[in-house]
């Protein structure tokens, strides 16, 4: 028996060894195949992550506002502390309304944090001149109030209000097809100091990122009696809609590709197989029985697939890395669970593969393959 | 000669050919089916979306949007233009009709302390050549949740309360002279959460506007934005004749907002770009995502044909032996093997791409609950892909045999 196991040991080695170039074909395709599906069994676990924060960057889905709507106003100092305890915040900006004149007629005038403006209406798009970073002394204004003052790029405006005049430059015309399209965006202190309340805000919005539970989860624990901060339903809504959508997408994609992967191991470890029929005769013919000769086979396409398997998810964690930053800009985390899910897959197909060649190898005439 | 080699050769048809079959018919399948819903996907994607709003806005052409902070307006702006009712199905009459899928008027007024807006909620909006044709706020703003009922379109008496009115179903509220009777209290909508919703016909008896309405919403389907529709949207002066008519003809949210307000008397209608921007970068990245996919297989199935090639060129030795012996040149072993698996492959695909299109209608089904559309350029797309495929496959593995000597491939030692 000792003496079986040894020889056994040494026909898998030598014929892994001696075979080179069709060992390394099986080991090169599962380890494709194994790199595929690891690749993707990485992105789908964490594809959740991705695209929630992907849809989050559309714009804000959380808006506070004060509880008394009445003349009401937010302190900004509270909000910031508030601001500062939420986890997933993304983004924020505050906002100051007031109407003031200027010179031509009355409009309203909104100060935002023009460092933040950006990040929370990533869709506001400029028709001429460009973004103002910040500083008190320039301002945006929205492409229909610009045609009705007939202001343009470059333009000194003189904002009027509590009879004092503050200058300010006009940076950009921009226009989002909303009220943005009919204000004058200046910076928000400059907007307190003009109507006089500086330190308090008419609104705010922010990004908080995750799905629509974790969302409501984090504003639960928020407890302000002035302030009020409400989910923008529709926004989060839709995006589980279209969450579910893409991962089963990518769901069926990971699956398409493995189903191509495993017929292209298939392919290559029948070829394979079929070519060493005659050398599978001839250990029959040498009394081996079919059940010894099966071990063998096995054990020589299981070595060479859990080697290359390991080796190919390894390689599919690096691709996933890619893939991630092709689709979403971001990497992939790191998860030890679609490591071994994928070996397992990948060896599942390739014992899959063998078993059809395997089969034919074995029920043929031994005499009609070694005459041919 | 040559035919008969290579008929032989199929139909001697032993396991390789096919399993090359069916590894090129499996990925041209796969090929087709994303390619194709690739090219649709952006239709699918638009009406999922649609759950973000109504992404293009129809106002009269001296009014501007009013200014609503939390539900309260902030200067209105005081000017008494107005848009016809009448002309509303002019929205579904433009070029693009077909990606016009709901639209809705609206007129608000103020009376007896109430902020009253006034639209349809599902009424045949009288479009020509489609008669059935429904349109309102049920289907322009599917995340509306209403407690109750909607009220019948045209209906004088009965109204939908915002929820934060904490009026009650049922309860009869007193507006101008009338009362109405609340049938449905509205949920998940932040800027009419203090508003009593009325029909339009019932808002402009209130209003004494018969006719008129403030401004309609409409929802598009539409194509992501690109370096052109963005250059439009900027200046639209500044294309010169062929872009503009490219981008005239291509269902931009621009262009389609630019034919509405030619077809609507007296309307500027405008991107509303918050919704179309968002819904054109998740667009993209679906399908960046699929044409990543539709490489990756392409990638993998090239490799598989190559591996199984390398091993058939592998047993077919002494055939190339024989052949190059009898005094055939390189080009022509190399036709006649690309030859064979090319008649392979024209069936593989052709087979291939009609299963991939039912694959895409079935998956399409699963996913989005609709067929997608038939893209014909998936068609010479995928028999063009199967046949790189076997280019990229074949001439490898023939590479590395064709060039060793006759007699020692003969005498089958080095």
């Amino acid at each position: 028996m000792v003496e079986n196991k040894i020889f056994f040991i040494k026909a898998v080695l030598k014929s892994i060894l001696s075979s080179k170039s069709a060992s390394l074909v099986m080991f090169a395709s599962i380890l494709f195949g194994a790199a595929i599906s690891s690749a993707f069994i990485n992105l789908y676990t964490d594809i959740d992550k991705k695209v929630s924060s992907e849809l989050n960057s559309y714009g804000a889905n959380v808006v506070i506002s004060p509880v008394n709507l009445e003349n009401g106003y937010i302190n900004e100092n509270e909000l910031d502390q508030i601001l500062s305890k939420v986890k997933n915040l993304k983004a924020s900006n505050k906002y100051l309304f007031g109407v003031a004149n200027l010179g031509v007629s009355n409009a309203v005038v909104m100060g935002v944090e023009f460092a933040n403006l950006k990040k929370i209406m990533p869709y506001l798009d400029l028709k001429s001149g460009e973004f103002v970073t910040g500083g008190d002394k320039f301002a945006l204004i929205g492409v229909e109030l610009a045609k009705q003052i007939g202001a343009k790029t470059g333009d000194i405006i003189e904002i009027l209000a509590n009879n004092e005049v503050h200058k300010v430059r006009i940076k950009g015309v921009v226009y989002d097809g909303q009220k943005e399209d009919n204000l004058l965006i200046i910076s928000l202190s400059l907007a307190g100091e003009i109507f006089g309340k500086s330190g308090l805000i008419s609104y705010a919005n922010a990004i908080i990122n995750g799905d629509h539970e974790s969302i409501l989860d984090e504003l639960n624990l928020i407890n302000s009696k002035d302030i009020k901060f409400e989910i923008i339903g529709k926004i989060s809504k839709a995006q589980g809609v279209i969450l579910d959508k893409i991962k089963l997408l990518m769901l069926l994609i990971g699956l398409t590709i493995l189903l191509i992967t495993s017929v292209g191991i298939n392919t290559t470890l029948s070829s394979i197989l079929f070519s060493r029929i005659k050398e599978f005769a001839l250990i029959r013919s040498l009394g081996a029985s079919k059940q010894s000769l099966l071990k063998l086979i096995l054990s020589e396409v299981f070595v060479v697939c859990v080697s290359g398997a390991i080796l190919g998810a390894l390689f599919g964690y690096i691709l996933a890395i890619f893939l991630g930053h092709i689709i979403f800009f971001s990497g992939v985390d790191f998860s030890i669970y679609s490591l071994v899910l994928a070996v397992i897959i990948s060896l599942v197909f390739a014992l899959g593969a063998s078993f059809y060649p395997i089969k034919k190898s074995l029920n043929q005439n031994i005499a009609n393959l070694l005459r041919e | 000669m040559f035919f008969r080699i290579i008929k032989s050769s199929i139909l001697r048809s032993n396991d390789s050919k096919i399993l090359a079959f069916l590894t090129i018919f499996l990925s041209v399948t796969l090929i087709a089916c994303m390619l194709n819903i690739t090219l649709n996907i952006g239709d699918k994607v638009a009406s999922e979306l649609r759950s973000y709003g109504s992404n293009i806005v129809v106002l009269p052409k001296s009014r501007n949007l009013s200014i609503e902070i939390g539900g309260k307006e902030f200067l209105p702006l005081k000017n008494d233009d107005y848009l016809l009712e009448s002309d509303l199905h002019r929205i579904k009459e433009i070029f693009w009709r077909n990606n016009i899928t709901a639209f809705a008027p609206f007129l608000s007024l103020n009376l007896s302390g109430y902020d009253i807006l006034g639209t349809y909620f599902d009424k045949v909006a009288g479009v020509s050549d489609e008669p059935d044709f429904r349109s309102g706020v049920v289907s322009l703003y599917p995340f509306w949740v209403v407690d109750g009922r909607y009220p019948d379109d045209d209906s004088m008496d009965a109204v939908l309360a915002g929820v934060e009115l904490g009026l009650k179903l049922g309860d009869v509220i007193n507006l101008g002279d009338k009362n109405v009777k609340v049938v449905g209290i509205l949920h998940s909508s932040e800027n009419e959460s203090k508003k009593i919703i009325t029909s339009l016909k019932l808002a402009q008896a209130l209003a004494n506007k018969p006719n008129l309405i403030d401004k309609a919403e409409v929802a598009a389907m539409t194509i992501p934005e690109n370096d052109l529709s963005v250059k439009a949207r900027r200046d639209l002066e500044s294309l010169d004749a062929v872009a503009y008519d490219k981008w005239y003809c291509s269902a931009y949210v621009s262009s389609i907002a630019y034919q509405i307000s030619e077809e609507y008397p007296n309307a500027a209608a405008k991107a509303v770009l918050s919704v179309s921007e968002a819904q054109s970068g998740i667009t993209k990245k679906i399908q960046s995502l699929m044409g990543i996919a539709s490489l990756l297989s392409l990638v993998v199935s090239s490799i598989c044909i190559t591996s199984l090639m390398s091993s058939q060129m592998y047993r077919r030795k002494k055939e190339i032996g024989l052949l190059k012996a009898l005094g055939a040149g390189n080009f022509i072993i190399y036709m006649q093997f690309v030859a064979e698996i090319f008649v392979v492959c024209v069936v593989a695909a052709l087979l291939g791409c009609v299963l991939g299109y039912a694959l895409s209608f079935a998956l399409s089904y699963q996913i989005f609950g609709s067929f997608v559309g038939m893209s014909f350029m998936v068609l010479p797309l995928s028999v063009v892909f199967g046949f790189l495929i076997c280019i990229i496959g074949s001439i490898l593995p023939l590479k590395s045999v064709i060039n060793s000597l006759p007699a020692e491939v003969l005498y089958g030692r080095k």
